[in-house]
């Protein structure tokens, strides 16, 4: 019966060691699992940061080029001698029972002039 | 083994482990003083110097990087893009990492950066550098500048080429997309990040922003690890401005300054455009100009707005002061006669003398007086309504004080107390002379006229607001005080739409349709402390539509060289400057013309006019 009792002891113990190596073991490893884990996520956020900021800064440039094409004189260089700012002699301006005439059925629109001024030239 | 010890003779066994005292005692004191010192040393290392070590160690490790705020962009009033800021690399070498067989690379760098190779050469040849007068140790070099603001474009050339040792530093460089466009308005930011002038300088609070850091660890290779990130405080960029300004008006003021300068190669002239309701400019330009994303390139006199800055005598467009005065005084009215033939005045014991007509009038009206912008006319308005009067009438139309628009560098001209007067300055005060201005003092002036007799505080900046286009901060229009009744100021515009007429002195600045008020103005320039026939000032100031003014227009010209036999006359070098440009502006805001009749055709008309 002792001898019995003792083995049995001696067998609790050893499980004993062996859950407290594995727990200990086990949570030691997945310490350094985490670590590693955390370490390659900030590394991935750490790139993604860089990444956003290249887009960021080709955005500031791209915006600064396009602003740098649209200036004035540019657009004037791109249309000079088919396009400008109509004279004070060429300008007219028409009253306001005028557009009202336009936009009510019986008014009489002339063809040649939708032809002209529709996008046809 | 043990038989053969105990075989051994007794004295022989005692002699093999024998050690003398001495000896035994030395050594043992010399191991037991070494262990000791050891031990010393390392409660010395490890609790004495812990907290040094430790500091040194975290420094090493340790990684404190500044994240700079963007600074804020400047757009105009329809949101066009005037001044952003960009990254912008400045590319170096580390002369210690330089491998040998990288020759060729370097010489395809010194293609991509637009350099001498000869200078790539003398950046690496640089290894070592001698300290400052304190510390005057040899040290290794790291770092050699090769070449400044590379764009992201040649830079990832530069990375292509993979050579160890060459890298390139990031920082924010500012950029103006319309080069010299309102270069003046805007001003710009140096090298060390400073704002220097204009805008830049004036809402530099709002728009430089606030830095942030981040603390984190380094490894081996100066790469920072994110994991080890412990502080992080993200920067706050700047603000952006929005101008009063409209670029389109803008370009227009800048090309007819450019043919100015063609025409006239003057020392200097300035255009300035506002609405006269609100204060807002809608333009400011000046010749000589200069681009600020080069800016020391240029002249430090290229770079003042001389709108603002310079200060001349205004001539006759200062006339509408005492003829303003005396309106608003009841003194005179529209219709009055005044007596220009007479050349001294006696008004009590004392003797007025007259200045000089360039032509005699006679006796004309008040209206002819401004019409023909007689300087007798103006001088014998500046007696009747007496030194003390003229002069408030002076500081209440703005000038001798600043008008506030806010951009650095603004005078406040000359203009003397009433006490500090010589005998002449009561005659030759209401024509223009013997008082100091800058261009905005006078188209501030005849914006008041326009704007019903209310002088407004000049604006160039709309609103402050942040990247989801919300207003942080509006700058709202303010009008600073009534200087003429509303009555006076329709009939000194009545006055002014007669000189831009065939009788009047700025005959060049009418336009078809359109009721146009305004002054002309010529100086004589001081030289060598007399006037000068030849040097002269030559303005206009006017605006438009008359009868409901919504833009004012000034121009001024310092200068003009003209043609043989002509002189650079107001009415000759800046009414057709103003005409050109007011056209211009016409045609772009589609002003109404102040003749309906003439203008508001009917669309059949049109449609038989067009085809």
């Amino acid at each position: 019966m002792k001898s019995r009792k003792k083995y049995l002891d001696s067998r609790v113990l050893t499980l004993m060691s062996i859950a407290l190596i594995l727990v200990f073991g086990v949570g030691a490893i997945s310490i350094v699992w985490l670590r590693m884990e955390i370490s390659s996520v900030a590394k991935n956020c750490g790139r993604l940061e860089g990444q956003s900021e290249v887009i960021g800064r080709e955005v500031h440039e791209l915006r600064g080029q396009k602003s740098k094409s649209l200036r004035p004189s540019a657009l004037a260089v791109m249309v000079k001698g088919r396009l400008e700012v109509p004279g004070v002699s060429n300008t007219y301006h028409v009253s306001e029972s005028e557009l009202d005439n336009v936009l009510s059925d019986n008014y009489y629109f002339d063809g040649r002039l939708q032809e002209k001024f529709a996008g046809t030239r | 083994m043990v038989g053969c010890r105990k075989s051994l003779p007794e004295h022989g066994r005692m002699k093999s482990v024998f050690i003398s005292p001495f000896r035994f005692y030395f050594i043992f004191f010399a191991v037991s003083v070494s262990f000791c010192s050891l031990g010393g040393r390392l409660i010395y290392l490890q609790v004495f110097r812990a907290n040094d070590f430790t500091d040194i160690a975290s420094g090493t490790r340790k990684n404190i990087v500044t994240l700079k705020a963007r600074r804020g962009d400047i757009v105009d009033s329809n949101g066009n893009l005037m001044a952003t800021t960009r990254s912008v690399i400045d590319v170096g070498i580390d002369p210690q990492s330089i491998k040998v067989g990288d020759e060729d690379k370097l010489i395809k760098l010194s293609k991509i950066l637009n350099l001498d190779p000869l200078e790539i050469v003398s950046a690496t040849s640089k290894k070592i550098k001698k300290g400052n007068e304190y510390n005057g140790e040899f040290r290794k070099v790291r770092w050699v500048k090769l070449k400044d603001s590379v764009s992201e474009e040649v830079y990832n050339k530069v990375k292509d080429l993979d050579i160890a040792g060459v890298y390139g530093n990031y920082k924010h460089s500012r950029l103006y997309p319309g080069s010299k466009l309102a270069s003046h308005l805007l001003g710009f930011v140096n090298k060390e990040g400073i704002a220097v002038m204009g805008t830049e300088k004036f809402a530099d609070y709002y728009l430089k922003g606030q830095d942030g850091w981040k603390v984190s660890e380094k490894d081996g290779k100066r790469r920072e690890m994110p994991q080890f990130r412990s502080l992080e405080v993200k920067p706050s960029d700047g603000l952006n401005v929005e101008l009063s300004i409209d670029w389109f008006i803008q370009d227009m003021v800048e090309k007819e300054l450019a043919r100015i300068v063609d025409d006239y190669n003057p020392n200097g002239a300035s255009m300035i455009v506002s609405q006269p309701a609100t204060g807002a400019i809608l333009a400011m330009a000046n010749v000589p100009d200069y681009d600020p994303n080069l800016f020391n390139e240029y002249e430090i006199s290229s770079q003042r707005n001389r709108a603002v800055t310079d200060l001349y005598e205004p001539g006759s467009t200062f006339k509408i002061v005492s003829v303003g005065g005396c309106l608003n005084e009841g003194i005179v009215n529209g219709e009055d006669i005044i007596d220009c033939s007479v050349g001294v005045l006696h008004r009590g014991q004392r003797k007025y003398r007259l200045p000089s007509d360039h032509n005699p009038l006679g006796k004309i009206s008040v209206s002819t007086v401004v019409q023909k912008s007689s300087n007798r006319g103006a001088a014998q308005m500046g007696i009747l309504l007496g030194p003390r009067k003229l002069y408030n009438y002076c500081k209440l139309f703005g000038f001798g004080e600043k008008t506030g628009i806010g951009i650095g560098g603004e005078r406040i001209g000359i203009l003397h107390q009433p006490e500090r007067w010589d005998g002449l300055t009561i005659t030759r005060l209401p024509m223009g002379h013997a008082v100091s201005t800058t261009p905005m003092q006078v188209h501030n002036a005849m914006a008041t006229i326009a704007n019903g007799g209310v002088l407004m505080k000049p604006k160039f900046i709309n609103r402050v607001f942040d990247k989801t286009g919300k207003t942080i901060t509006p700058f709202n229009i303010k009008p600073k005080r009534r200087v003429v009744s509303k009555n006076v100021a329709t009939s000194l515009t009545e006055m002014l739409v007669s000189v831009v007429s065939n009788e009047g002195t700025a005959r060049n600045a009418k336009i078809e349709g359109f009721n146009i008020a305004g002054k002309t103005g010529t100086t004589q320039k001081l030289i060598n402390g007399k006037y000068s026939h030849k040097h002269h000032v030559g303005s206009f100031v006017g605006y438009f539509p008359a009868e409901d003014p919504e833009i004012v227009i000034t121009v001024v010209v310092d200068e003009a060289k003209m043609k043989k036999g002509m002189l650079g006359y107001g009415g000759t070098v800046a009414a057709p400057a103003f005409k050109n440009v007011a056209e211009k502006i016409i045609s772009y805001l589609g002003i109404s013309p102040s003749d309906n009749s003439k203008s508001v055709a009917s669309l059949n008309k049109i449609i038989e006019k067009t085809l």
